[in-house]
């Protein structure tokens, strides 16, 4: 889709100020002289941006058995679930608020629904999630930016410490030049309805106890001098389109990064299973 | 989608308040806040309903750092984008002016 968003924005820069067309005068506003791949392009597009709830269709009978597709702009529906968190509508509002005809808003409904956007509370009547907070807390393990700090020096060997060659860090005790960058890194992030019941100290037992389970010994860095430990924290509203609809509210999401001297990374997803924790690996580039 | 800046650096307090001053009056957005880090300056303008290619789009443009915005961009589907700090180690960023439309 990347590659076709400029055209994407146009299509939709059209429904905006037009409100409703077909695809005869979106083409005709955007092409001087059409080819039949450039409409064939814009119904693909048109295709993928209804699937992606963007812009709504409307099945128009012309005359017999003839119809022709009337388009919508279907954006705004975003704004208005933003906008108004717990709030109550009906099928009949939201076709006024859009424009679009109400036949066509289950479609969208349906759509905001798989995003947990909307809830059916009766018929014909949703409720918009409420407010939602962003909690994590992140913890990184880096060498440090200044150069003096790596007590290093052409035609001589670096001393580390021998836990990092038990921990597979480094390759012997002597060692020419140690890389600059991230050498592990814990992020967990939570989404929930209230903000209160996360604090960061909550977050670090959980952190506390991956360390733990797993028998990671980052903390070891803590007390040598070319090793900087960062962390950070953050509670912050966000919009309801933000949180990913496979996370739950209320649910742990774990990440773990641990830097290889090879020169990539291993990215952890730690997922909550019924059984326990399970993890995905990823290697970064 | 929320909209928000990473602008860094301690003298560019004119080009934040600009930017916070243009979100706001541009209606677009029903509550911007702008906050002052560090080293720099944070805009969170949120309630625009906006995708995220306009988002990044309008991040690009409107001076986030660019570090920020490509890393956003390779990030995984379940990563958090967006992230900006309110507690780095132990230092806590102070909100300026907050405005609710």
């Amino acid at each position: 889709m990347a590659e076709e968003e400029s055209l994407a924005q146009l299509i939709l820069e059209a429904l905006r100020r037009r409100r409703k067309a077909t695809l005869t005068e979106i083409i005709q506003e955007i092409f001087r002289e059409p080819r039949p791949q450039d409409i064939e392009r814009v119904r693909r597009l048109m295709a993928r941006m209804e699937a992606e709830g963007s812009v709504a269709r409307h099945v128009e009978p012309v005359r017999g058995p003839v119809v022709r597709y009337v388009w919508y702009d279907a954006r705004p529906l975003r704004r208005i679930v933003a906008r108004n968190p717990g709030r109550t509508v009906t099928e009949t509002q939201l076709s006024q608020l859009l424009g679009i005809p109400k036949t066509e808003i289950p479609r969208l409904i349906s759509f905001a629904a798989e995003r947990g956007w909307l809830k059916p509370v009766a018929a014909e009547t949703y409720r918009i999630t409420e407010k939602i907070y962003r909690v994590q807390k992140m913890r990184a393990w880096r060498t440090s930016k200044s150069p003096w700090k790596y007590f290093t020096s052409f035609g001589k060997m670096l001393k580390v410490p021998r836990q990092l060659v038990l921990d597979n860090y480094a390759p012997s005790e002597e060692t020419p030049i140690l890389s600059e960058g991230v050498h592990g890194a814990v992020r967990i992030v939570v989404y929930t309805a209230a903000p209160e019941k996360w604090p960061e100290s909550r977050l670090e037992t959980i952190m506390r106890g991956l360390f733990a389970q797993e028998g990671i010994t980052l903390e070891i860095f803590s007390n040598v001098p070319y090793i900087d430990k960062t962390q950070a924290y953050e509670a912050e509203e966000i919009d309801i389109d933000e949180k990913p609809p496979e996370l739950e509210l209320d649910e742990v999401d774990v990440w773990l990064w641990i830097a290889k001297e090879e020169g990539y990374t291993l990215a952890y997803h730690y997922v909550r299973r019924p059984w326990g924790w399970t993890y995905e690996r990823y290697e970064v580039r | 989608m929320r909209l928000t800046l990473d602008i860094d650096g301690k003298n560019r307090g004119w080009w934040a308040w600009g930017i916070y001053y243009m979100l706001r009056d541009s209606g677009e957005f029903s509550r911007v806040e702008l906050r002052r880090t560090r080293h720099g300056y944070h805009i969170v303008a949120s309630g625009s309903g906006m995708s995220t290619y306009e988002i990044d789009t309008l991040r690009m443009s409107l001076g986030d750092d660019p570090l920020r915005v490509a890393i956003d961009m390779v990030k995984h589907p379940l990563q958090p984008r967006q992230v900006l700090w309110k507690v780095k180690n132990n230092r806590q960023v102070e909100t300026l002016d907050c405005w609710n439309g």
